[in-house]
């Protein structure tokens, strides 16, 4: 039985704005997402598959440079030369209107874009001709695609394997929370089309979507800060018609992102001895094969907390860090490091540090309270000021602590 | 709390109290300076909450070599009592034995005193002039954050004091006001320079795609321009190119019916008549080769016919010639050494007649060689020595010569009748004795016995010698045989000697008496027979050996033509056989280079037949190109010469045009064809419009030049703003820079709120704690101050701020406890403050111990007075240590308060020995 094989991958987001303190950490990170997009030409091209399927957010439509806007027809060329037609199906960063960049670009000819929510099908040939698949795939066609495109889509009776491509986002689906609500669907609409695998877009964690269907994302290409961690890539996979499809992973990323929690080790004293304990518990813990680029989040008590708010100190110790684990960036982060006091020995006791950590706890779900003790003015326009408040309070009471007992006193 | 007795081994200056006794309530520790209050503040003080610092504690002894080591026995109020021990080695060590169970405190509180800490007690309890005018508004907050803030702990610093540092931390993020450049700020700003990059990048890429959109216009129009001129070109080269070339090849095709064969024309080689000669040349110089190398060939086949067939017969003589002629001087030294061989066996010959004429009884003969050398030597030297030996035997049988003597000679014979009387005699002396008495018959027996006797002696003597008789006669008759039987035998052994030595003529008299000497003779001779007889061997076999050696050299220089075997017919011979062998190496060196010099001989007619080709062919070729055949070789030579000018001239012509047009020639001649078949093509080769086309060429050229211009302009541009920062990049600056400040923002906020907090905190504790305190400070303000004032409270002063202040009992009015109130009534008013703040932290605890040192001395003598009554009612729950080096001072306290002394001095009398 010959099987229909694609490489599904989407969110590429090429030339959106990475997150770096440097320009050139920026440079990099946007060459890389170049580089994995060219990487999965390459993997498309190695494992002859009979379609590339795009599911959305190519690039980000205002922010498209002109050399990356060449990189990109320059790669689908590549495609089109040997012969490997690529579905690409718009999403929220990359809308398909006739203003947009995805409707004005000159795509070679082996590229299917579907800019609209109206569903369209492309049949998928083998070498000699003869069909092998059918993908459906509909577009955004704007910015803010509040339709359920799903709905949309027909119904799959055909006897070929069939796909459905869409950017979208599923209801209740991994990391679904973090991510804009466009294009919403629910995983029985996903069941309802039959179709053989769902190629999605949106969620930039690699996943399955929904249990009742075939529905995969397959994340970003490469993480764009610290919050998107670990390798990333797109998903070949191998269809045949009444066969649970089990996607294979092909990692594209050149850069991993990591965000490491180390608690700080009392017995150091010292920026100098830290730096080794936090090697040592970083290290097991870091991705082989690719840049690593490392947020480390300091917590715990720690003698060194005063030091470590120094911007400077923070930057020396990562440069150390960096060193000594070969990562291409590192970030200290060391906001929740308090010195070494005992918060609960104050806690109920007839001291002004006692009555602030029962003012701090009263205020989790006292709003009066709150409203009492708030900023005013906040520094920055909140929808919602009382959630904000309330998320501050977390590691406040040692940072409390931290503030009202002497350093002799610890 | 009380402290009963006190055990001070060393602590600073105090050394050696044993059990020393504290009075229980008001005491007054009077002391001059340096005397030891501070140190005995210090320790009481100690044994309440332990050593501090521990690290170079400032009470060490310094008189003696011990470690700071006190023990105070303690009553509690509820009448318990305790032993408290503290000492500090190298760790603090504490103990705490209380109704017989033991607790180690190390270096922590005494229990009863945790409800206060070390800082407060020392700050609040301990009383000096310093702390009791504090007077300055900051330092009467801080008492009073000291006072309210800490209750309950030492540990704590002052909330506002960290409530500003909050907010200045806060207010460095970020401020509600423009005042200062908080990070929020900074941030901010340079957002906005980022914004402005953003513009300039949206307007770069703006620019970049135009700049692509023009290039690929300028693309197409040159792609346009470039079909136009083509076009255009193509018309105007047709004017100025194919009409002067299209005569040029009518002249050339007229020029070509000239020639008959113009591929054999142009195949002719430039100057016919030289080629001639030249071939002609070539042809005798190969004959010349040809006959050389035949030449050679002969003479090679007669220095091969040179070696004959003898001359092989003679080589096969040539080794044995050559190993005669090494072995020819051996040869004739051979013949001299037989002739002394010769001469050798003559001279043992001689010897050997001479020895012969010593023992033979004629001369030595021919044939006795043989007989000599068959004598067996050691047979005859056997068979001498046997004769010799049978000869000595009877020589000793001929000397003795007599026989052995008779045996009557040597045993005499006795007379048979002495024995016959005696016994006779006997017999009748026995029978007579039987008769006549016993003594007769007792010689009667004896002459019987000795008759007896005699006659057996006799009888026994003639039997022996009967005996020697036999034996006398038998040795004579055997000497006799022996030698008889002697001299036969040496008859026999001279037989067998001259039996050995019959073959040889041995004179008779050796013969008669062989001995050793004619055996050594004998085998002297033999030996030289032996030596002769092998020499004379030898001398056969070599003499035949070189009989034969000879016989094969006279054969071998026979071959050589040779009559005597001489050295000079050696020589002879073996220099012709160097003549034989030289014409050998000459015929095989013929028979080796005779097959190269055919190959030559071949090659070369090879070469000679193809030069004859070669000249038969070229004048073939002439024939070909003249068109016809001409007898006359001259005048072939001339018309040739002719068409092959004609040839050049066409190829000249055709090489011009192939130079002036290298790459289209082929385009233009099929142009040419075209034209020739398109008549109406020729009105376009007008000058006119020739020229009209060529100025709108020159039009499109210039225009094209410029758009290839704008295009590496354009290029250029791309290739710059290409590497310049982009839009995403820029964005991403202004996503960090969002970041940072919705970082820097929430931090602002978290500190402030936790400011907010703290301050809320301070308050419900200030609410908490300071009633209680101002009522009790309110109480004993006017004993204090003599009525003048009767109310201390806390007020909110402008800007919110809460002050202390004191209401003035006459006017109702409340003043801010600070200058222009005197010194006397702020420090009445603050010790009116601390003993509130005291009785309020004791209240539920157990009161500790106070201190007051010179803390009265700037009072006047009404509030001094009433002062003392309010220390006298503290002193009735607790011990109230009154400090002073005034002597006045301790009488007029102890006068008015019953207090006791504790005079330092006099300490080590109040030591008391434990019962």
């Amino acid at each position: 039985m010959v099987m229909l094989r694609l490489l599904h991958l989407a969110d590429v987001h090429l030339d959106t704005p990475f997150y770096g303190q440097e320009e050139s950490m920026r440079r990099r990170l946007r060459e890389a997402a170049r580089q994995a997009f060219g990487a999965a030409v390459d993997a498309a091209i190695d494992r002859e598959v009979h379609a590339v399927l795009i599911a959305g957010d190519l690039f980000d439509n205002d922010l498209l440079s002109f050399t990356t806007e060449r990189f990109l027809l320059e790669q689908l060329r590549r495609l089109d030369e040997r012969r490997i037609p690529v579905i690409y199906a718009t999403g929220n960063h990359d809308p398909g209107r006739a203003n947009y960049r995805a409707a004005n670009l000159d795509w070679p000819a082996n590229v299917h874009c579907c800019t609209s929510k109206q569903p369209t099908t492309t049949t998928l040939h083998d070498r000699n001709g003869n069909e092998i698949g059918r993908v459906t795939a509909a577009g955004h066609s704007s910015a803010r695609e509040g339709d359920n495109l799903v709905a949309r889509f027909p119904k799959a009776t055909d006897e070929l394997p069939h796909v459905g491509l869409v950017h979208a986002q599923v209801e209740a689906a991994t990391g679904a929370a973090a991510h804009d609500r466009y294009a919403p669907c629910t995983p029985a609409d996903l069941a309802a089309g039959g179709y053989d695998y769902w190629a999605l877009g949106h969620i930039h964690v690699r996943g399955r979507a929904a249990d009742q269907a075939p529905a995969w994302y397959p994340g970003n290409v490469q993480g764009r800060n610290p919050r998107e961690t670990g390798p990333k890539g797109a998903l070949y996979v191998e269809l045949a018609k009444g066969i649970e499809p089990v996607p294979e992973f092909v990692a594209l990323s050149p850069i991993t992102w990591q965000h490491l929690q180390v608690t700080c080790p009392p017995s150091a004293q010292t920026l100098d001895k830290l730096a080794p304990a936090i090697v040592a518990e970083i290290e097991p813990q870091l991705v082989e094969g690719a840049d690593s680029f490392l947020r480390i989040e300091l917590t715990g008590q720690s003698p060194l907390a005063s030091e470590l708010r120094s911007e400077e100190n923070r930057r020396t110790l990562a440069e150390e860090l960096k060193a000594a684990v070969g990562a291409g960036w590192l970030e200290i982060r060391a906001d929740h490091v308090v010195q070494a006091v005992d918060v609960e020995r104050f806690r109920g006791t007839p001291t002004a540090l006692g009555e602030l950590l029962d003012v701090l706890s009263e205020i989790g779900h006292d709003d009066a309270l709150l409203d009492a003790v708030a900023p005013d003015p906040l520094a920055q326009e909140i929808a919602d000021p009382r959630a904000y408040l309330r998320s501050l309070l977390d590691g406040l009471d040692a940072e409390a602590a931290d503030a009202l007992v002497p350093e002799d006193q610890r | 709390m009380r402290i009963e007795h006190l055990s001070v081994r060393a602590y600073g200056r105090l050394v050696d109290f044993e059990r020393a006794q504290v009075p229980p309530g008001l005491v007054v520790v009077q002391g001059d300076n340096e005397a030891g209050k501070t140190t005995l503040a210090s320790l009481l003080r100690t044994l309440l909450y332990g050593f501090h610092p521990v690290t170079d504690f400032p009470y060490r002894p310094w008189q003696v070599e011990r470690p700071p080591e006190v023990t105070a026995h303690l009553r509690f109020n509820d009448g318990r009592e305790a032993e408290l021990h503290r000492k500090l080695q190298s760790q603090p060590q504490a103990t705490l034995t209380m109704e017989g169970q033991a607790a180690r405190l190390a270096n922590r509180a005494l229990p009863q005193a945790d409800h206060v800490g070390a800082d407060l007690y020392g700050a609040l309890y301990a009383v000096t002039q310093a702390n009791a005018r504090d007077l300055g508004k900051q330092q009467r907050a801080e008492l009073e954050d000291r006072l309210l803030g800490g209750f309950g702990s030492d540990m704590l610093r002052p909330a506002r004091e960290v409530v500003e540092e909050l907010e200045d931390r806060a207010n460095k993020l970020w401020r509600p006001d423009r005042r200062g450049s908080p990070r929020d700020k900074q941030l901010r700003e340079a957002l906005e320079q980022v914004k402005k990059r953003r513009r300039t990048a949206m307007e770069r890429e703006e620019r970049l795609r135009e700049a692509e959109k023009r290039h690929h216009e300028i693309d197409q129009r040159i792609d346009q321009i470039n079909g136009d001129l083509a076009e255009l070109q193509a018309r105007i080269r047709r004017a100025d190119t194919l009409m002067p070339v299209k005569r040029r090849l009518d002249h050339i095709a007229k020029l070509r019916r000239q020639v008959p064969d113009m591929a054999a024309a142009s195949a002719l080689p430039d100057g016919i008549d030289q080629t001639l000669r030249a071939r002609r040349g070539e042809l005798e110089q190969r004959q010349h080769a040809v006959d050389d190398r035949e030449q050679r060939k002969r003479t090679l086949g007669q220095t091969r016919e040179a070696f004959s067939e003898a001359d092989a017969q003679l080589l096969e003589w040539g080794e044995a010639l050559e190993r005669w002629r090494s072995a020819l001087p051996q040869h004739h030294q051979e013949l001299a050494t037989l002739t002394e061989l010769q001469q050798e066996a003559d001279r043992l010959g001689e010897r050997l007649a001479d020895h012969a004429r010593q023992i033979l009884s004629r001369p030595w003969g021919g044939d006795d060689d043989e007989a000599l050398l068959n004598i067996s030597m050691p047979d005859l030297k056997a068979r001498i020595d046997t004769y010799q030996r049978w000869q000595v035997d009877l020589d000793r049988l001929q000397k003795d010569g007599t026989a052995p003597t008779a045996a009557e000679a040597v045993l005499p014979a006795l007379p048979w009748w002495p024995g016959v009387v005696a016994g006779l005699t006997g017999l009748v002396l026995l029978g007579l004795g039987m008769g006549i008495g016993a003594w007769v018959w007792a010689i009667g027996l004896v002459g019987l016995v000795l008759g007896a006797a005699y006659a057996a002696g006799a009888l026994y003597l003639a039997r022996l010698r009967r005996t020697a008789q036999r034996q006398q006669r038998a040795a004579h008759d055997s000497f006799e045989q022996k030698r008889r039987e002697a001299a036969m035998n040496v008859g026999q052994a001279r037989e067998a000697v001259e039996q050995v030595l019959r073959p040889l003529p041995i004179a008779e008299a050796l013969l008669e008496r062989p001995d050793l000497e004619l055996h050594r003779v004998i085998a002297q001779m033999q030996e030289q027979a032996r030596d002769r007889s092998r020499l004379l061997e030898d001398l056969k076999q070599r003499h035949e050996a070189w009989r034969e050696q000879e016989a094969d050299l006279g054969r071998v220089l026979n071959a050589f033509g040779e009559r005597e075997t001489s050295i000079v017919a050696m020589e002879r011979a073996v220099a012709r056989l160097g003549e034989v062998r030289e014409r050998r190496k000459q015929a095989q060196q013929a028979d080796d280079t005779l097959p190269g010099i055919e190959e030559q001989l071949a090659e070369a007619r090879d070469l000679r037949d193809q030069a004859q080709g070669s000249l038969d062919d070229f004048l073939a070729q002439l024939r070909t190109v003249v068109g016809e055949e001409l007898a006359d070789e001259q005048a072939l030579i001339k018309q040739a010469s002719q068409i092959q000018e004609t040839v050049r001239r066409i190829e000249h012509l055709e090489q011009q045009l192939a130079d002036e047009h290298p790459q289209e020639l082929e385009q233009i001649k099929r142009e040419i064809a075209d034209i020739d078949q398109d008549e109406q093509v020729e009105s376009l080769l007008e000058q006119q419009a020739i020229e009209q086309e060529r100025n709108r060429a020159d039009d499109l050229q210039k225009e094209k030049d410029a758009l290839i211009d704008e295009r590496g302009s354009l290029n250029n541009e791309i290739e710059a703003k290409s590497h310049e920062e982009t839009l995403g990049e820029v964005e991403g600056e202004i996503a960090r820079l969002e970041e940072q400040r919705q970082q820097v923002l929430a931090a602002r906020d978290r500190l402030q709120l936790l400011a907010n907090a703290l301050r809320e905190a301070d308050r419900r504790f200030r609410e908490k704690h300071q009633p209680d305190v101002l009522q009790r400070a309110s109480k004993l303000l006017p004993e204090l101050t003599g009525g003048r004032y009767d109310r201390l409270a806390v007020i909110d002063e402008q800007g919110g701020e809460q002050q202390l202040h004191v209401r003035e009992s006459a006017t109702g009015e409340y003043r801010s406890v600070a200058p222009p109130l005197s010194h006397g009534t702020l420090d009445q008013i603050h010790l009116a403050f601390r003993f509130a703040a005291i009785e309020h932290l004791d209240s539920e605890h157990e009161p500790l111990p106070i201190v007051i040192d010179e803390a009265l001395i700037n009072w006047d003598a009404e509030r001094f007075e009433n002062g003392l009554v309010i220390l006298q009612r503290l002193a009735a729950t607790r011990q109230v240590f009154l400090f002073t080096c005034h002597e006045w001072l301790a009488d007029r306290v102890i006068e008015a308060t019953n207090a006791e002394r504790l005079s330092l001095a006099e300490l080590h009398e109040r030591t008391v020995t434990s019962a």
